[in-house]
């Protein structure tokens, strides 16, 4: 999908001055080459989504029902990847289903990021039964299976794309919690950490200034590979029919609403899908980039 | 006369540590340090590694505090300080950390780290931040144009000057220094020092300097306090204590350090050996084990602190070295 902008787009994104060692670092890794450029690909069609997409998501072409995509036998240059079986376009729905996989795994990110970090660091701050406290209960929610958790929480919550949402967060905190605590223990050992405190400055000031921003680059990378896990749960979610309703264009409700039509249309399932494995592919290969050039540990 | 600077009355820390099989137990990391510095003096501390010496700078700055002893600064007692007392004292009691590269964020540009106790502290705007951290930073031989600059940008002896002007940014009165050079080279060293030196002079500043250099000592120091597994061995003026050491350890200490001129070499015999775990503190004189002129009496009483010859020591049969070789001399 990447491939005919990707040169250009390397040039376009290389970080110039202070960032030179973090791009010569990533730059190593030939998936996070390849998985940068396609995410920014999807990121920017999500963005231009009604620019892009040839026809409204939402309206049925009725003289044109289950059209398969222009390779195929039957297929036309009016709907390029086919139509569904009520007639809506794919190819304007999966460019939609971006918007909202992409927009719904983004706050889910940064839902889990914001209480993630919040917690960890008061764990990691506080010490003693608090800790321990908190510590537990995360461990306790990262030994129920991921989207067993996400379907007890939206079974409690009732099904929506909001609550769905909140489920997945919900998920993905105790990652980041852990991350956040461990990297914050480690982290006001350091003396710059007692000196910033020598020099005055109170807990809250001194978690942004002296403890955050040396601690980042795992939090990145953990939001990074979160987002995948993001976009794959609300999938899945939606597929089961917790997440987004029906007529939303969401890629995981796409692939449950055409599930009976895997036989005879087969582009209606297949194509979501290839959709959330591309986009979760990209996401990962430049997850580990990240991890490649922002963790100390690995440097080479 | 006027009241000393910084006074401590005492002063001990006792960490808690869990032991497995036994459970908690306290570990002495420093017992029963006393002394008193004034205005525009510098009070050595020395010792090994594990002596406790860093465990005296965190109780002097305020890092954490005493559990026993009485910490007086300006007369005043500061021991159980809490809140805004604390902050008082951090503002008066600055602290200079031994690692360059690990004492300064570097995340923070070097004027953002100068001003950081400027902005907490005092109610200054930009422009006169601006112009205190341009003053600080040719108070400690750096150039202003560097404040823009990111710690990772300097050398050792650089950051260390950085390091310097945080403490002093506040004109403090006094600066507690942990082995603020052992991490430099040693020509950057000396540089180091004199800046010391001269600031010392400019400011009337009182330095607490913890070392495990002797040569050094000689350099800055008024006063001397050597530590060992937490306890004092002897203490007094410095010109005193290393001429004429009176304690076998002090001694010891000076016998490993290197000298270049070999009519100043001294023939005793270095510490062989280990610290012993301040977990399990030998009975009587902690130093008995080490020692080369340890009797029965040293494995079963702990020598008090006394005068002996113009200066403290905590030892049974103390002496300044010229007799060594001969057996121990009882005391009175």
């Amino acid at each position: 999908m990447g491939k005919l902008g990707s040169s250009k787009l390397i040039t376009a994104n290389a970080p110039k001055g202070p960032w030179g060692e973090f791009w010569d670092s990533y730059r190593q890794n030939l998936g996070a080459l390849i998985g940068l450029p396609t995410l920014v690909l999807m990121v920017l069609v999500a963005v231009f989504a009604p620019w892009l997409a040839p026809y409204d998501p939402a309206i049925q072409h009725t003289d044109a029902f289950l059209v398969p995509p222009v390779w195929q036998d039957g297929g036309s240059m009016r709907f390029w990847l086919g139509t569904d079986d009520l007639g809506r376009d794919m190819l304007s729905r999966l460019i939609f289903g971006a918007r909202f996989s992409l927009s719904i795994a983004l706050a889910v990110v940064m839902l889990a990021l914001a209480f993630g970090v919040s917690i960890g660091a008061l764990a990691g701050t506080l010490r003693g039964i608090p800790e321990i406290v908190i510590m537990r209960i995360m461990d306790m929610m990262l030994a129920l299976p991921a989207l067993l958790l996400a379907i007890v929480v939206v079974a409690v919550l009732g099904a929506s794309l909001v609550n769905a949402a909140i489920a997945v967060a919900v998920v993905l905190l105790p990652h980041f919690v852990r991350i956040t605590r461990a990297s914050v223990v480690s982290e006001t050992a350091r003396d710059y950490v007692t000196a910033t405190r020598l020099d005055g400055a109170g807990p809250v000031r001194l978690f942004r200034i002296a403890v955050l921003p040396n601690i980042a680059a795992p939090l990145i990378v953990q939001a990074t590979l979160a987002f995948s896990s993001a976009i794959l749960d609300i999938a899945a979610l939606g597929f089961l029919g917790l997440g987004a309703q029906p007529p939303t264009p969401e890629w995981g409700t796409l692939l449950s609403s055409s599930r009976e039509f895997i036989q005879r249309a087969p582009w209606t399932v297949t194509l979501p899908g290839v959709a959330i494995l591309v986009t979760v592919l990209a996401t990962n290969l430049m997850g580990d980039g990240l991890r490649d050039a922002l963790d100390p540990r690995l440097k080479r | 006369m006027k009241p000393p600077v910084l006074e401590a009355r005492g002063l001990g820390r006792d960490y808690r540590v869990r032991v497995d099989g036994i459970g908690q137990v306290a570990l002495k990391a420093l017992a029963d340090v006393s002394f008193r510095l004034a205005t525009a003096s510098t009070l050595a501390v020395v010792g090994e590694s594990g002596s406790g010496k860093s465990t005296l700078a965190r109780q002097l700055a305020h890092v954490e505090n005493p559990t026993t002893g009485e910490l007086l600064l300006n007369g005043e007692n500061v021991t159980d300080a809490e809140g805004d007392a604390v902050r008082a004292i951090h503002r008066q009691v600055r602290m200079v950390f031994q690692d360059p590269f690990g004492s300064l964020n570097p995340r923070r540009r070097v004027h953002q780290i100068l001003e950081e106790p400027l902005i907490n502290y005092e109610r200054l705007d930009r422009a006169q931040r601006a112009e205190r951290v341009r003053e600080v930073m040719e108070h400690v031989g750096l150039r202003p144009e560097f404040a823009r600059r990111y710690p990772h940008m300097f050398s050792g002896g650089q950051r260390q000057r950085i390091a310097v002007a945080r403490a002093l940014i506040l004109r403090p009165a006094v600066i507690v220094a942990d082995e603020p050079v052992s991490a430099l080279d040693v020509s950057i060293q000396a540089q180091i020092l004199n800046l010391l030196e001269k600031l010392q002079e400019e400011f009337s500043l009182a330095y607490v300097f913890i070392t495990h250099d002797l040569g050094v000592v000689e350099h800055i120091a008024d006063d001397v306090l050597v530590l060992y597994l937490g306890r004092v061995m002897e203490q007094g003026a410095a010109a005193r204590v290393l001429k004429t050491p009176a304690h076998p350890y002090t001694r010891a200490l000076l016998a490993s350090t290197p000298r270049v001129d070999p009519a100043q070499r001294r023939q005793r015999v270095p510490l062989s050996g280990e610290l012993p775990s301040p977990l399990d503190p030998p009975p009587g004189c902690v130093f008995h084990r080490r020692c080369p002129q340890a009797t029965q009496v040293c494995r079963e009483v702990v020598p008090p602190l006394e005068q002996f010859d113009g200066r403290l020591t905590a030892c049974h049969h103390p002496g300044t070295g010229k007799t060594s070789g001969a057996g121990p001399t009882s005391k009175p």
